[in-house]
Order: C-alpha cells, then structure tokens, then sequence
C-alpha cells in the first residue's frame, strides 16, 4: 500500500517537473508597448515593420495631423550569464542611438542590479547604428557582471545592425566573436586533466593538488562552479554562445561525459571548488561532529531531494534558471549573493569545521546529479556483466549502495 | 550517555532545519527579485 503511494508520489511529482519544463520552453512576451514608450518618448504612437528581429517605426503627428516617421525602436534578445536579455532599442532617423532599456530578462538578479546601479545602458546613446559596440573597445564592461554586459551590447549591436540593413540600407555585419581561449580555459581543462589521471589511475595524492587547484581557479579566480542554475539552463535550452564560454560546456557537457566514461564522480571530490573549502575547513576542525542517529542523518540526506525539486520547478515557472542556483557558490567565490544567501554562507562554512562536507552531504545537488549520470551506466554495465559472467569470464559488477551521496562520500576517500 | 546523544541529534535536526529554511527564504527572496 505505501509502496504504491509512494509510486503515485514520484509519477505526479515526473508529470509536475515535465509540465512546469514544458512551459518553460513556451515563449511569450511581456507587454513591450510601455518599454517603447519609454525608450522613445517622442514618438506617438509604433507601427511594426519587421519581425525578425522586432522592428517598430516611430511616428508623431505633424501640425497637420499627418503621421510622421521620426525613428525605428527594434527589439533584440541575446544570452547573459543565467539567460537571455531581451532589450529595446531607439534609433533616431541619423542612424544614432537615442535610448535602450532592458525589457525583459532572465539573468541573475544581481548581474542586472550592477548594471543599473551603473547607469550602463547610458553608454550606448549617441553610438552609431553601423558601430560594433565591441566590449572592452566601443563600450567598457561592469566588473563583476561581464557576461550581463556583454550579452547587453550583444542584443544592442544586433538589433541596431538590423535596422542599419534593413531601414537605412547599409552593409553593416554583425561582429563574429573570436573564440575566447584563455588562462581560464586552459587552467579548467589542466585541472580536469588533473582529476582524470588521478581517477582513472587511482593516483589519490593528485586529489590535493586538484582541489586546491579547483579552490583558487575554479572558485576564486573565474568563479565558475557547476551549479544547480546551470543544469536548469541545460534543461530549459538556454545555451550561451560557445565561442565566449567554452568553461561552461567543458564543465556542463565534459564532466558528466567522464563521469559516464570512468564510472566515478569526478567533479564533486576532485574539481568542486566548495567540496574543496569544505575539506579544509574539516582538516582545521577536525569534522568528526557526528549525528547518533543515521536514520535522522539518512533522512536529512534525502531533503536534498525536495530542495532540488523545488528550485528547479521555480526556475522553469519563473523561466528564470538562476533561480535554481540556491547554493552559496556565487556568493563566496564572486561576492554575488542578496538578501539570507550571506548568512547561509557563513553557517554552512562554521558547521563544516565541525561536519566534515556539511553542504555536500546534506543539500548540494552535485552526488544526486553524479548519482543520475551514474545509475544508467551501472544498469548497462549490470547487463553487459550479466552476459559476460553467463560466459565465466567477470565477476559480477557490484552495485554501489544508496543515492544519498555518504556512501560515495566514504567510497571516495 | 544517552542524553548526550540525543543532544547530538536535536543540534543536527536544529542546524539542518535552520539551513533549510534558510534556503527556502533565499528562493523566495529570488522570486520576489525576479517579478
């Protein structure tokens, strides 16, 4: 009887995630009339002459009463760090920028704070239609909130390109971005290098190296752990250019591809950057704080699951894949978190001094996606061994217990 | 013996309650942030 409630449970809850995934995919626009208005307050009224992208003329209304063109408003989307930026963009009949505002957005809430707060999208009035409005060369970057201002310019640049070409009738073409390969880059790929020698040939002294290697790279200096926000991004098909981040598709596409190769987690006790912290801060204070009772840890253990479940229906409600990112990654290694996020951080950095990998163990999603990645491959190697010992050439695959994550936890060390 | 015990579980149950409700509270602050 509880066995098929609990069956019922885990079917609604499959439909519920596959509804709520679906309707993030669906598109729909928010009332974008105020926005132009905004953005082009001469204007009287919009009459739309393009769709691709969204190009509206502006018009007044002489002393005649006779309808005038005064300008263009076109509307592009390009992809920020957490989602795309969709912004509004007024041209005057010159051919020069008179106005741009963010519409609509599905980027970290704070990336988007930062940009406001410094008056960012100013800098593109009175820029040319035809400019590239390059980062770092027409226009500066935010420190702290690059990929937001970059995928900013990105829709600004596209969108008054097109209406150079199409309205004015200029060759102008979009900038192609090099492909950004850089110490960022080559100190992921060294690290996961690192990682995979030292699973793949059981080399444990290399774990050191790789964590605390993870700690200053992948933590402090680039601040681009895996996190639960990606794997929604992943999900909700938005996928940010390759050419300008190829760390996010090693990490998002590279990690679990190993992971199903060699049959170990490689991420969470050899790159994760907090796993690392949290190590640490259990070597300084010794981590032995135990809880008695492992039925209460065990159940702690599967919260995670709620927690995870929770985060990414918000996120696919709210179209927003950032709103996933629960964990206080961004908070410690790029200074990004709002409101309690800075005081989850410092309870969870306290309580790992004391339990070792507190955060792992009990609320990060990292074991439960390995988990994911690792319970098809041990399904097929189950197969295949079957076949092969039917044969009496292996033993049997053992199965390794629990989803929890503790067992793998003590299995890796 | 047995009451430090069950001391050691009502810290734990109170510490990992307390941080997710935190983490709750940090969702729902995100989606106040986002509408």
């Amino acid at each position: 009887m509880k066995n098929t409630a609990n069956k019922m449970i885990v079917f609604a809850a499959t439909v519920v995630f596959l509804l709520t995934l679906g309707f993030s995919w669906t598109h729909t626009d928010r009332d974008i009339i105020p926005f132009m208005n905004q953005v082009f307050p001469e204007a009287q009224s919009f009459q739309k002459i393009a769709s691709s992208p969204v190009i509206y003329e502006g018009k007044t209304k002489d002393q005649n009463g006779r309808e005038e063109k005064i300008g263009y408003v076109v509307i592009e989307q390009a992809v920020a760090y957490g989602g795309p930026i969709k912004m509004v963009t007024a041209i005057d009949l010159q051919g020069k920028i008179i106005g741009t505002v963010i519409a609509a957005h599905k980027d970290t809430p704070s990336f988007i704070d930062k940009v406001i707060e410094q008056k960012y999208l100013e800098k593109f009035i009175g820029k040319d239609i035809t400019d590239p409005l390059s980062i770092n060369k027409d226009i500066d970057r935010i420190s702290g909130a690059t990929f937001s201002s970059r995928g900013i310019a990105k829709a600004v640049s596209q969108g008054s390109h097109a209406v150079a070409r199409g309205e004015f009738g200029l060759d102008v073409k979009d900038e192609v971005q090099p492909f950004k390969f850089g110490a960022k880059e080559i100190a992921v790929i060294a690290l996961i290098i690192l990682a995979v020698i030292g699973v793949a040939f059981k080399q444990r002294k290399l774990r050191w190296i790789a964590l605390i290697g993870s700690l200053v790279f992948i933590g402090f200096q680039y601040n681009t752990s895996i996190s639960l926000a990606n794997i929604a991004a992943l999900l909700m098909g938005n996928f940010p250019p390759i050419r300008e981040n190829l760390v996010w598709y090693i990490l998002l596409i590279g990690i679990p591809v190993i992971t199903l190769i060699l049959g170990k987690n490689v991420y969470c006790f050899w790159l994760c950057p907090f796993g690392a912290l949290q190590e640490i801060t259990a070597k300084v204070g010794g981590g032995k704080f135990k809880c008695c009772n492992k039925g209460i840890e065990a159940k702690a253990a599967k919260m995670r699951y709620i927690l995870i479940y929770l985060a990414l229906i918000g996120a696919f409600l709210t179209k927003t894949p950032s709103f996933a990112g629960y964990e206080p990654f961004a908070t410690l290694f790029g200074r990004q978190g709002f409101g309690i996020q800075w005081l989850i951080l410092p309870v969870v950095i306290f309580t790992s001094f004391f339990i070792s990998r507190f955060w792992c163990r009990f609320f990060c999603p990292g074991l439960i996606l390995n988990e994911i990645i690792l319970r098809p491959r041990r399904y097929i190697m189950g197969i295949l061994g079957k076949g092969i010992l039917e044969k009496g050439k292996l033993k049997k695959v053992p199965r390794i217990k629990g989803t929890e994550g503790t067992e793998q936890l003590k299995e890796s060390k | 013996m047995k009451s430090k015990l069950r001391m050691a579980d009502l810290v734990f149950i109170i510490l990992i309650s307390a941080v997710a409700i935190m983490i709750v509270i940090s969702e729902w602050q995100a989606y106040h942030a986002i509408s």
